[in-house]
């Protein structure tokens, strides 16, 4: 029995459907389910594909249709915005594939191609975007089993169906241990968020030991003021008129006002003094735990490959580094810690209240539960008008933005009206929604004033007659007025603590996504450490998509050999600059070797590779910092006189030394720009002054005018004597010093040799060649 | 790299002229322009060039110009984009289908229809949100369906009109036509999002 590959596991009633046609269900290699029936609607078509039957299946309940393998060509994935189908040629029984049989391999190729596209276009199957990736998969398993290619079960093209958790979508923070994390354990988020804070325990300690004692202080202080300093001490002495026992007055001389009024300020003075004990070491913990957390997130994120930072905007991530740890931060430290101490008192006080009068704190805590209602249920709608507010205003704020920076246009289409007018519509927008939130916030809030003022009065007028009664001193009504605001104020607190544990979740779930990524490349366990390469590297049956577009590189083998120049031409997105990628490996490939001197990269040490191979792209980034310390990036120690001299070899050293401050101008973002050309030969030099074995040049001068750019490629002539060197470039001027050239076309390797041979073939060189040549012409004959 | 002579002499090859040669577009009328269904229930066209000259498209991609704002008019033709023939060259636009006989505008548009799949959300079942991630339980006009959406709030995209827009993970879209046509339940779960 064939193994079916890992795309997709075929389910019973499939494999009934197949049996009950005289299919063996064990034959097939793979199968995929597509979620959309034959007319668009959703529903389920399984597609099959069996090599030894030389046949696909597609099954639409017990419905099964047999396609021919054979007569199928150039299966392709019409794809739109949120629909994808499945599209095939297929051709009529009486027309077979082409046999090469006395063709060249050029014009087997075109007949081939010709083949390829001709027939009927029948449509095997619809799918949403969700099938998507699995349905690029299954074309291109197809057209690997078709060349007859043998494919494992740990092929990498199964790799991105692994890593993504089937429950939430998000990545496995292992992709051989298929645990969702997020989906399974919850708690641990909360608890990997404290081991930030438990590295530092004594701080923690102190901080909980301040709020303890400032909870503490904050009961005791009126029961002082009121039951002492009131009750004992001002008050007239009374007695209890059946025991005769003293209620009041036991103090009531002058030198205990002093003491008591004393301990009052001593009191005030002492919670003081915690208070700033306690924030700063709040501030010695807090800064201290958001430094780790975001080093942690930009070290996770410098390791991360560059697919990562493909799919992921940058300034998403500085948000994520910056904003996250924040949040977590004001969680844990204006957060937790009062939640514990407004817990602690909440509970002390309703015991200490009960007990001293249980129906005024009745009263008191009558109100608790309509103002808990309404700011449960009117805090959401005023926090919706804010986010309204806010989008109003970041609207009209882009508007402004937009209209000042096309000022130039504006004027030119003396739009100045039209751009005012437009401006009063966002202003009278943004007013409106700031009417509303102001309306909303001044329901809610003097309501609950009214409800808190309301107790208070309720209180006052209950307790005056308790009071008169005799039934309580005028010191516990005190008492209990202090206590009103303890009762109300952290209610607010407590309506916003679950939406403000959601958030802190969310952001380290964040958090924890970047930390526990897996870098795509990776290097191997025992790495082969090359302290100097020659160069020659080999590409062996080389397949490469980005995920998850289209394939870019369908199978190609070549050999560039030692000291070799090499120019890779084709049209933009036939697949040149990823070439370069993953000889540097910033990708690795889905499937095929490619080796330096012998050595797989894979096994190759990431350093021994990175220093040993420069490339100079079309997009450079100049940083901050002085020309000198740009042009030594990759390597810090290198001396003043290496730097000048890889400057001139890249032909910056002229206009380097005519700036004011020579090597030493600060250049990057906020400083001095250099133009196009001058950034790109930085770069040149940066990557000259590594000394590579293997230089690759990606469209390296393309920002440059002819003569720089004839100036550098002499430069790099000469630099480059008896090292590899790899061109890639659509203007083919850049590449006439080439040894031989290759050219791409759509992924495929279509040619390859001498400048000479490739103009005779007729092929994509030729095509491009005479295009620039044509538009050269032109230029002569002044058309 | 290469001499006036050679460049000359190269340029004179007749295979070359067609390198520069654009196609037009031209305004697709049932005059010049053939719809039929293909062999393989695709749509395939025949188009009368200006200069006489008859061309057959055995597929033919239509793209909604307007797919948001006015998804009947301005119709674009296009050769198709496949792997094989490169990029497909605009053949054409109609303006409006209904100049089209009633079963050549059905097509297209049931095309336009599949091409630019979009179920119109008429229940929500279930809405939950969590760390981020919403999950949707809802019945459309193609069938029941369940996605998960990240970040709601950049997601979901209310027009002028009042019609709703919204992305899930993958990509797909999904429509809510009229929020305060949807049931009471329904509408409750989204409110907040709209």
């Amino acid at each position: 029995m064939i193994p079916i590959l890992p795309l997709e596991i075929m389910t019973e009633k499939v494999s009934a459907a197949l049996k009950a046609h005289g299919i063996d269900p064990a034959t097939p290699d793979m199968c995929l389910k597509l979620d959309q029936d034959m007319k668009g609607d959703y529903g389920e078509v399984w597609l099959v594909y069996s090599r030894a039957d030389g046949n696909i299946y597609r099954v639409i309940g017990d419905e099964v249709e047999t396609f021919p393998l054979a007569r199928m060509t150039a299966p392709y994935i019409d794809n739109y915005t949120t629909s994808n189908r499945l599209q095939v040629h297929l051709h009529a029984e009486d027309d077979p594939p082409p046999e090469q049989g006395e063709m060249t391999d050029d014009e087997f190729r075109e007949v081939k191609k010709a083949y390829a596209n001709g027939g009927t276009t029948v449509v095997l199957g619809f799918c949403t975007n969700s099938v998507k990736l699995k349905l690029l998969a299954f074309t291109g398993l197809w057209e690997r089993l078709d060349r007859g290619e043998e494919i494992a079960d740990d092929d990498g093209i199964f790799n991105q169906f692994e890593r993504a958790c089937p429950k939430c979508g998000r990545m496995y923070r292992d992709p051989r241990n298929r645990v969702c994390e997020h989906c399974v354990n919850k708690k641990g988020v909360m608890g990997r968020l404290m081991g930030y804070f438990m590295v530092f325990k004594k701080q923690v300690f102190v901080v909980l030991l301040c709020l303890l004692a400032t909870t503490a202080l904050s009961l005791v202080n009126p029961i002082v003021s009121g039951s002492i300093l009131f009750d004992q001490v001002i008050s007239e002495p009374t007695f209890d008129a059946v025991t005769g026992e003293q209620l009041t007055g036991l103090m009531h001389e002058e030198k205990y006002v002093y003491i008591w009024v004393g301990v009052l300020t001593g009191m005030a003075l002492l919670s003081m003094g915690i208070g700033i004990i306690q924030n700063r070491t709040n501030a010695y913990l807090s800064t201290r735990v958001t430094r780790n957390m975001k080093n942690d997130i930009f070290r996770a994120m410098q390791r991360l490959s560059l697919s990562y930072f493909n799919a992921n905007p940058t300034g998403k991530l500085i948000n994520r580094v910056n904003y996250d740890a924040e949040r977590i931060r004001s969680f844990f430290i204006d957060g937790v810690p009062y939640f514990i101490s407004h817990v602690l008192s909440y509970i002390v006080l309703t015991v200490l209240l009960f007990c001293m009068n249980w129906k005024l704190t009745l009263i008191l805590y009558a109100p608790i539960i309509p103002v808990v209602l309404i700011l449960k249920f009117a805090l959401p709608k005023l926090w919706k008008c804010y986010s309204h507010q806010w989008r109003r205003s970041s609207s009209m704020n882009t508007m402004m933005n937009d209209s000042l920076s096309g000022i130039r246009v504006v004027k030119a289409f003396a739009k100045e009206d039209g751009e005012t007018s437009r401006f009063y519509e966002y202003a009278t927008k943004l007013y409106k929604a700031n009417l509303r939130t102001q309306k909303v916030s001044m329901f809610i809030f003097p309501v609950i004033s009214i409800l808190v003022a309301g107790t208070c009065h309720a209180m006052w007028g209950f307790a005056g007659f308790e009071v008169m009664g005799e039934r309580m001193t005028y010191g516990d009504l005190v008492v209990y007025m202090g206590y009103t605001g303890m009762i109300f104020g952290p209610l607010n607190f407590f309506t916003n603590f679950t939406n403000m544990v959601t958030d802190t979740l969310n952001s380290a779930v964040r958090m924890f996504e970047v930390l526990d990524q897996v870098p795509e490349v990776v290097e191997a366990p025992d790495p082969v450490r090359l302290d100097a390469i020659d160069g020659e590297i080999v590409f062996d049956h080389v397949n490469f998509h980005y995920n998850p577009n289209r394939p870019i590189l369908k199978d190609i083998s070549f050999t560039i050999k030692k000291g070799d120049h090499v120019g890779l031409v084709g049209h933009t997105g036939s697949g040149k600059s990823t070439i370069a990628n993953l000889i540097t490996r910033m990708y690795d490939t889905v499937s095929g070797t490619i080796t330096i001197d012998g050595v797989d990269i894979k096994q190759m040490e990431m350093n021994s590779l990175r220093r040993n191979v420069a490339i100079v792209s079309q997009e450079v980034y100049i940083f901050r910092g002085t020309i000198m310390d740009n042009i030594r990036y990759a390597r810090p120690e290198a001396t003043r006189a290496e730097v000048v001299a890889a400057a001139k070899a890249a032909n910056a050293h002229d206009f380097i030394v005519n700036l004011p401050e020579g090597y030493d101008t600060m250049v990057g973002i906020g400083t001095r720009s250099l133009s196009g050309g001058e950034r790109q030969r930085v770069s040149i030099a940066r990557a000259l002054l590594l000394n590579p074995s293997l230089l690759i040049l990606d469209e390296a001068t393309a920002a440059m005018d002819t003569e720089t750019e004839r100036l550098i490629s002499e430069a790099i002539d000469r630099v480059s004597e008896g090292k590899t060197t790899i061109s890639i470039a659509h203007r083919l001027s850049t590449l006439k010093n080439c040894d031989y050239l290759m050219a791409i076309d759509n992924g495929e390797l279509a040619e390859m040799g001498s400048a000479e041979e490739l103009l005779e073939k007729k092929g994509i060189y030729y095509k491009l060649w005479t295009l620039q040549n044509e538009q050269l012409h032109k230029v002569m004959e002044g058309r | 790299m290469a001499n006036a002579t050679e460049t000359k002499k190269v340029l004179d090859d007749s295979d070359i002229t067609d390198l520069f040669e654009h196609r037009v577009s031209l305004d697709l009328t049932p005059e010049n322009a053939r719809f039929t269904r293909s062999g393989g229930g695709l749509i395939s066209l025949e188009v009368t060039q200006p200069s006489g000259k008859v061309e057959f498209f055995e597929r033919i991609v239509p793209i909604r110009a307007f797919p948001i704002s006015s998804p009947e008019t301005f119709i674009a033709i296009r050769e198709p984009d496949s792997q094989m023939g490169g990029r497909g060259a605009e053949i054409g636009m109609i303006e409006t289908l209904d100049i089209f006989p009633e079963e050549v505008s059905r097509m297209i548009r049931d095309e336009l229809e599949h091409r630019y799949f979009t179920p119109a959300i008429q229940k929500i079942h279930s809405f939950r949100e969590k760390f981020g991630y919403c999950y949707w339980d809802v019945t459309t006009t193609a069938g029941r369906v369940e996605f998960i959406m990240n970040n709601p709030g950049s997601n979901i995209r209310t027009l002028e009109d009042g019609r709703v827009f919204m992305y899930d993970i993958d990509g797909n879209c999904f429509t809510i036509e009229n929020p305060a046509a949807l049931d009471k339940h329904s509408y409750k779960k989204v409110e907040i999002y709209l």
